[in-house]
């Protein structure tokens, strides 16, 4: 499969010398730890990890934005301004690849419920007030597990509400795998961030 | 001298508060305000801080994150929420 990955120069480099890319946790934000658990779990139960130091997957683009461009498009902001990047175009095996609907992954990183509808919604907001829940990350029990079990939707897209979610639902798609290696590269192009 | 009662003024302070400089709070409707500038520009006037990041927008208000926003906003579920996450605390 075709996708796509911005990486800065120096992650270019720990390519062409190890042969592979891994996620360096040490860059991941902490805000965002749980939800980065849950999608390294998520992959783990599909796709086994190759090295006991792969704890979090890697970042791909499927398509950037199907309604402009599947292709990042670089002359929107990518890293900090005029930071140089590396736009790699890489052909990954289907079976090593997790995809997910990238606006549907906000609820994961923002601790929300994912709805399939507006009625899903209210009743769940509905069940938290009765119980005098604030509709707030972390959930106690058993509301923890239901929003969590509900972030799944960002793999079976189609199966939600597009009356509810929008049309543009799977226009924009991510994919995570465990690594980047080195005969997976078809193209670099260097680019400076707007 | 006449004096003004107290909830009068209150009403008067707050009315030339919000002629000079507009609502002090996120206002946002969907789906028309479901574009990432919109909305970080009614999150700062809601007293709401904006970290830019590559892909995403971290939108924080006393230190706790509000939402993390994607740069490319589209009129979906998600738009819906961040919306509702700023216009209820922004402000």
């Amino acid at each position: 499969m075709e996708l796509w990955s911005i990486r800065n120069p120096l992650e270019l480099d720990i390519i062409y010398s190890t042969g592979t890319l891994i996620t360096n946790e040490s860059l991941i934000d902490p805000d965002y730890i749980s939800a980065y658990d849950w999608m390294a779990a998520e992959l783990d139960a599909r796709v086994k990890r190759p090295y006991k130091l792969c704890r979090y997957p890697v970042w791909l683009w499927k398509c950037w934005d199907a309604e402009r461009s599947c292709k990042p498009d670089l002359r929107v902001r990518w890293g900090r301004k005029n930071e140089d990047l590396i736009l790699l175009r890489l052909d990954i095996p289907d079976n090593l690849l997790l995809l997910s609907e990238f606006h549907l992954w906000h609820y994961a990183l923002n601790g929300w419920y994912l709805p399939t509808n507006e009625s899903d919604e209210s009743s769940f907001e509905e069940a938290l007030r009765k119980n005098g829940i604030d509709n707030k990350w972390p959930f106690p029990e058993p509301y923890h597990s239901m929003v969590v079990r509900s972030w799944r939707y960002m793999f079976a897209w189609e199966q939600l509400d597009s009356s509810y979610h929008g049309s543009n639902l799977g226009s924009s798609i991510q994919a995570v795998c465990w690594e980047i290696k080195r005969e997976w590269i078809l193209e670099v192009s260097r680019f400076r961030s707007k | 001298m006449s004096i003004m009662p107290k909830k009068a003024f209150q009403v008067s302070v707050f009315s030339t508060l919000m002629l000079l400089g507009g609502l002090a709070y996120a206002d946002l409707k969907y789906p028309g305000d479901c574009k990432a500038s919109k909305i970080i520009k009614a999150a700062k006037k809601g007293g709401c801080t904006v970290e830019m990041g590559a892909k995403h927008h971290k939108i924080k208000k006393g230190g706790s994150v509000v939402t993390l926003l994607p740069n490319t906003v589209k009129p979906n579920g998600t738009c819906r929420s961040i919306i509702n996450a700023v216009n209820s605390q922004c402000k």
